[in-house]
Order: C-alpha cells, then sequence, then structure tokens
C-alpha cells in the first residue's frame, strides 16, 4: 500500500515537473511573442559615392538573414534600412530617427567613417548600441573607446601594417611612393603603412595627393620621381579603382618595373581582375578576404551568395564582411537569448562573442570595440587558367594601432 | 620643373582639352543654334561608350565600336530633338532643362538596366597600348590618339560649317532664325541634323575617351558640368573658339594639378566663374 502510494506520488510529481516544463517553454513562446521582433535599424548607403560598397555589404547581411530564416532565439529580426545617400547631414538625420521615431534596439551602420565618427556620440547619449557593419577606416571611430560603439570589420591601420613590414622584408622594396586621395580616410591608410615601412628600413620618397574624385591622373603620374621601386596607392571606390588602374597601365609604369602593392579593392577578383586580367599579374595586396581561400566557411559562404545572386557578380571581400557583421551580432543575440531589451547583457555578449569567419581563423572584439582577426598578404597569380589572388601568407589575429597612429601630421583630423 | 615634365604635363593638358572638346563641341553647337542648354547631352557621351563597349566586346573591332558608340549618340539626339524638344521651343527657358534633365535621369537608370552598375573599362587597340618615344620622352599612344581624333573632328567640323552648304545653313540659324526661314530654309530639319551631329560627336568621345575615363553610371552627371563649363567659358558660336577654350581649359587643369594640387579639381570652375564675372558672353562669344 505504502509502495503504491510513493508510486501514485511519484506519478503525480512527474506529470506536474512535465507540466511545468511545458508551461515554461509555452511562456518562453509567448513572451518571445509578446516581446515583438528585434528592431535593427541599418543607416547605410544605398546611394551617392560608396553606394557599390555598401550595396556589396548589404547583400552580406540580406544573405545570412535569409540563412537563419530572420529569426534568432525565436525571435524575428526586423531590419529597418533607410539610405543616407552617401551624406552626413543625412546619415545623421537617419540615425535619429531610427533611434527616435522606429526605436531600433540597435542602430547598425554601412561604411563612410566620417559619419559613423559623428554617429557614435549620439549612440552614446542615446544609450543604443551602434555597430559598424560595413567597411572600416578611421581610427577615431574607435578611439578613443565609447561604450556603445562596436566595429566588426577593421581599422586603418590594421592591414596597412603588415603590408608595409612585408612590403620591406619579403618583396625588397627599399623605396616606395604612396598614392592617393587627399582625405582622411586615405591618408590614414598611406600613413599607417609609411611608418611601419619605415620602420621595417624602407624609405618613402615621394607622397603624391589630389582632391578626391579627380577624373584624369595623368598630370600626378607625370610627377613622379624615378628612382623608386614600388607604390603603395589608397584608391577609395570601384570606379576610382579603374581609373587609376587605366591610366598606371597607360602610363607603362608596370613595364618600367614600378610595382604595385596595395590594400585588396584595387585587385578585388570581382572587378579590377574581371576588367582588366592579366595585366593585373604580380600585384600584391593585403586582405580581409580571398575568393579561393580554402576554408568550409568560404565555400559556405559562396555558395549560398552564388544560390543567392548568382555567378553574374564575384562573392567579394565586401560582401563577406556584410556576411560575417550579421553572422556576429546574431550569435551575441543569440547567446542573450534574443533578450536584446537588455542592453547592458548585449555588449557584454558582444565582447564575448567570437565566430569563425569566411576566411579568418576567428573574429572577436577588442577592449576599444574594433574588431581582431586575421589579414591576408596575397599576390595576383594565375593558377589553372584563371587570373586571381593568391594567399602568400597569413598574419593572424590583427588588432587596431594605437590611438594617434594612423594621423598623418597635418591631415586626418 | 624639368623640360621633360614639363612636355609630358603640357601633352596632358592638351589631351584633356581634346576629350573636353569631343565632349563639348556638340553642346556648344546646339546651344549656339538653338540656345537651349541640354543637359542629356553627357547621357549621349556615357551610352555611347557603353554602345561602342557592347560592340567592341561582340565583334572585337574598336573602328565598328567607334562608329557604333557615335550612331546611338546620333539616334538619341534625334530622338530626343524629334520627340521631346520640338514640343517645348519657344517656351520659357527652363522647360528644355527640365525636360533634359529628365531625361537625363531616365537614360541614367537605362544604362544601368542594360549594363549594370558596375565600372567598366575598354581596353585601347593593341597598336596604342605601348608608348611613343619622342627622345627620351615616352608618351602613351592612345593619348596621342585622342589629340588627333580631337583635331580631326576640328577639321570636319570647320569644314562642314565654313565650306558646305549645310553649313551655311546652320551659320544662318545661328544669326538669324527667322530670316533664315523666311529666306526658305528648313530650319526644323536643320535643328534636327544639329541635334544628331552634336550628340553624334558626343557618343563618339564618349567610347573614344572610355580607355581613360572608364564607364559607369554617373559618368553622365560627371561630364555634363564639364561640358557646360567648355559652352559658358568659350561662348558661342565660334568652333575656333570653343577649340582654344577646350585647350585653356585643360591646360589650366593639369597644370593647376602640377602647381596647387589641393585646389586643382577647382581650377575650372574659378575659371567658368572668373569669366562669367568679367566676360558674361564668354572669351569667343557674340554678345546677344
Amino acid at each position: 500500500m505504502e509502495k503504491r502510494s510513493w508510486l501514485r506520488f511519484g506519478k503525480i510529481l512527474l506529470l506536474f515537473v512535465l507540466l511545468l516544463t511545458l508551461s515554461v517553454e509555452v511562456s518562453h513562446v509567448l513572451a518571445a511573442e509578446n516581446r515583438g521582433p528585434i528592431k535593427l535599424g541599418i543607416d547605410t548607403e544605398l546611394t551617392g559615392a560608396v553606394s557599390e560598397t555598401s550595396n556589396n555589404v548589404k547583400m552580406g547581411y540580406d544573405l545570412y538573414l535569409q540563412e537563419i530564416g530572420n529569426k534568432v532565439a525565436d525571435r524575428e529580426i526586423k531590419t529597418i534600412e533607410y539610405d543616407n545617400k552617401t551624406d552626413y547631414k543625412i546619415a545623421m538625420e537617419v540615425a535619429q530617427k531610427l533611434v527616435e521615431k522606429d526605436n531600433v534596439h540597435i542602430l547598425g551602420f554601412g561604411t563612410s567613417s566620417g559619419a559613423a565618427i559623428a554617429i557614435r556620440g549620439y549612440a552614446e547619449k542615446m544609450k543604443v548600441p551602434f555597430v559598424v557593419m560595413g567597411l572600416g577606416g578611421a581610427e577615431q571611430v574607435t578611439l578613443p573607446p565609447l561604450k556603445y560603439t562596436i566595429r566588426l570589420t577593421y581599422a586603418d591601420g590594421q592591414g596597412e601594417l603588415p603590408l608595409g613590414r612585408y612590403a620591406y622584408e619579403k618583396l625588397g622594396y627599399k623605396k616606395m611612393v604612396l598614392m592617393g586621395p587627399d582625405y582622411a580616410g586615405s591618408t590614414g591608410k598611406l600613413w599607417a603603412f609609411r611608418q611601419e615601412f619605415e620602420k621595417a628600413g624602407g624609405q618613402i620618397v615621394q607622397t603624391v595627393l589630389w582632391s578626391l574624385g579627380e577624373m584624369d591622373l595623368a598630370p600626378y603620374f607625370a610627377q613622379l620621381k624615378p628612382d623608386f621601386d614600388a607604390i603603395f596607392p589608397f584608391i577609395p571606390g570601384d570606379v576610382s579603382v579603374n581609373r587609376f588602374l587605366s591610366q598606371y597601365f597607360e602610363m607603362q609604369l608596370d613595364k618600367k618595373g614600378k610595382k604595385l602593392c596595395t590594400q585588396w579593392d584595387m585587385t578585388e577578383d570581382y572587378l579590377p581582375i574581371q576588367t582588366f586580367g592579366e595585366k593585373m599579374l604580380g600585384i600584391h595586396s593585403v586582405a580581409l578576404y580571398n575568393l579561393s581561400f580554402d576554408s568550409p566557411e568560404n565555400k559556405h559562404f559562396t555558395d549560398l551568395y552564388y544560390a543567392k545572386y548568382g555567378k553574374k557578380k564575384l562573392a567579394n571581400n565586401q560582401a563577406a564582411l556584410g556576411y560575417e557583421s550579421m553572422k556576429f551580432l546574431c550569435t551575441a543575440l543569440q547567446a542573450i537569448k534574443g533578450n536584446v531589451e537588455d542592453t547592458e547583457a548585449f555588449l557584454k555578449a558582444m565582447h564575448e562573442t567570437k565566430i569563425k569567419g569566411t576566411c579568418s581563423s576567428s573574429i572577436s572584439i577588442d577592449a576599444n570595440g574594433n574588431a581582431i582577426r586575421d589579414f591576408f598578404i596575397r599576390q595576383v597569380q594565375k593558377k589553372d587558367g584563371v587570373v586571381k589572388n593568391v594567399v602568400l601568407q597569413t598574419i593572424p589575429q590583427v588588432r587596431q594601432p594605437p590611438q594617434g597612429y594612423t594621423l598623418m601630421p597635418g591631415k586626418g583630423k | 620643373m624639368e623640360l621633360s615634365v614639363a612636355i609630358t604635363q603640357l601633352l596632358n593638358g592638351i589631351a584633356l582639352g581634346m576629350l573636353l572638346f569631343l565632349l563639348g563641341a556638340g553642346l556648344s553647337l546646339m546651344f549656339g543654334l538653338m540656345g537651349i542648354v541640354n543637359l542629356a547631352h553627357g547621357s549621349y557621351f556615357m551610352v555611347g561608350g557603353y554602345t561602342g563597349l557592347s560592340v567592341l566586346e561582340g565583334t572585337g573591332n574598336f573602328i565598328l565600336a567607334i562608329f557604333a558608340g557615335a550612331a546611338s549618340g546620333a539616334l538619341l539626339g534625334f530622338l530626343t530633338e524629334r520627340f521631346l524638344m520640338r514640343r517645348v521651343y519657344g517656351l520659357r527657358h527652363h522647360e528644355p532643362i527640365l525636360l533634359t534633365f529628365a531625361l537625363s535621369l531616365i537614360l541614367s537608370d537605362f544604362s544601368l538596366y542594360v549594363w549594370t552598375g558596375i565600372p567598366r573599362w575598354v581596353q585601347p587597340p593593341s597598336f596604342l597600348s605601348s608608348s611613343i618615344d619622342m627622345g627620351g620622352i615616352f608618351y602613351p599612344a592612345y593619348r596621342f590618339a585622342i589629340i588627333l581624333a580631337g583635331v580631326l573632328v576640328f577639321a570636319l567640323l570647320y569644314w562642314f560649317q565654313e565650306k558646305t552648304r549645310w553649313g551655311a545653313i546652320v551659320r544662318a540659324g545661328v544669326e538669324d532664325k527667322e530670316m533664315a526661314t523666311g529666306l526658305g530654309i528648313n530650319i526644323p530639319m536643320v535643328f534636327t541634323l544639329v541635334f544628331c551631329l552634336g550628340a553624334f560627336i558626343a557618343g563618339f568621345g564618349g567610347f573614344v575617351g572610355s580607355p581613360i575615363l572608364g564607364l559607369h553610371t554617373g559618368l553622365d552627371f560627371e561630364v555634363i558640368m564639364l561640358a557646360l563649363a567648355v559652352v559658358v567659358v568659350g561662348g558661342i558660336g565660334s568652333l575656333p573658339g570653343c577649340l582654344a577654350t577646350c585647350l585653356l581649359l585643360g591646360l589650366a587643369d593639369t597644370f593647376g594639378k602640377v602647381f596647387w594640387q589641393k585646389y586643382a579639381s577647382l581650377t575650372i570652375y574659378v575659371i567658368v566663374v572668373i569669366v562669367l564675372l568679367v566676360k558674361p558672353a564668354g572669351l569667343f562669344g557674340k554678345k546677344s
């Protein structure tokens, strides 16, 4: 009798536990539904000077959102996206609209560093996490650090530092020339390269700067003094890259042995290599992504990319950054079970998150809120009949240089 | 500055000037005859470039591509004049401006749809891909070809304007439309012809200039500002004046890049402002 009553008690207890579990699950689901969607505002450059870049980044983050069915921790992610037309003033207005009218939980941002520098102070004031998901750039986006600002991409100097040393030590360039448009986004990169190249033992013999948006660069090429080994140019935007390269080839600088050693934009597989083909052979660059990189994550990314967008435009660095940024963000949201209303927990999760990139062995955030990731030194080569970038060396886990490192004297403020 | 660098920069300035001439001559002609500012002129330049690129990719023939680019410009010019501009002649000045601005937006989206937004570049023919040695000064052969193309277009236009009956009719139209009509000249047909000719030169320039400027959406608006600068600085009514203006602007821009790099992008527009203040009719324009 006593045994039977224990059995009955056990059954009742089991039923109670089951009911309790069920009710907790149901309450979670109901709570998730009641919480409404996670509102992710995106202030980006869908038109204007850097629209090509920002649209590529968008292709990347849209791809990841599609992959996870626009849901994280059973909670819908609602993206509210506005075009800031690559205009600083509009970018600030868009940020204010997203935060104050749309009440977004997270303020995502596209490409333009200048606008990001302006908005981060506002995000701090409004206590809204400000996450730069597109291209990187000026050090001032994360330095000095602000609690609510996180850049999931990169900062000026992160790629140029390893490249500057590589140019001297491995490529044997002793004298180099810097070329680029005269604005902070360019001079920061040129200056970072210069410091590391000279620290390694090299010498920058000339710096040629011009106004942003120049159509004809021939007068600048004509000013180059003859005694140098290679050029480190920073050229923003696909149109300008095409112009620089066409005029570099037109001036026969490649045939005169004046090499190019540059940032990834200028040797991307999807555009300059498609355009200039074998003329590109031999050019070295530093990059965060490489199309032919052999990793399961890159294969997964490129398969998804081509399934969604077709092969008309090859997968690229910018789309990979967009994809990785959204993956990082959603991984952090998953860690706090989608409870984005708890801003402190979200920021903590962002700082503790670590993901595998498409090519990078891992991506995480430093104490200042800037991404730590692998960089790759690569060269355009012809392999199996295809002209493409081939990775020569991986520089693991590169951090943002210290404050002030990328500020060219008299520029970059 | 070393002599060799100075000569190179001089050639750079002349080549840019000739490119400006290919861009601006047609607009100057249209403005001179009809007094309208055609803001779609940059679109003829861009569409001409893109059409030439498509033909080049399809046939591999650079010469054919040049003609295709020029012909596409002429066709657009014809369609613009025949079906749009004729409806606004005689109206106030802003109607043609608004109409051609709207047309330029449509052509910009059309180009985006047909040729996508990916920036393109045209490889010059192999025999023009090298440099010419001028006693130790190496200068790109393609830029010489542009200078030559500019000279050729100028010579043909000059011959057409000054030595042919059609040219005389156009000049008569520029001088006095009413009187020309009174003499039995079919002015609407002259208008169409001039529009086609102007757009033909723009389409030609668009393709010929593409190995230097590249092709991308937005090129139309980039170049229309320069074309307008040519018309404002040069004034209307003189073809040699237009050529001289283009060379002046090309050289000023180039030497601006040598001597005051920081402000070089403003050089052309500073000249525009000075000319507007000092000689509003333009350096070679006739007072209206």
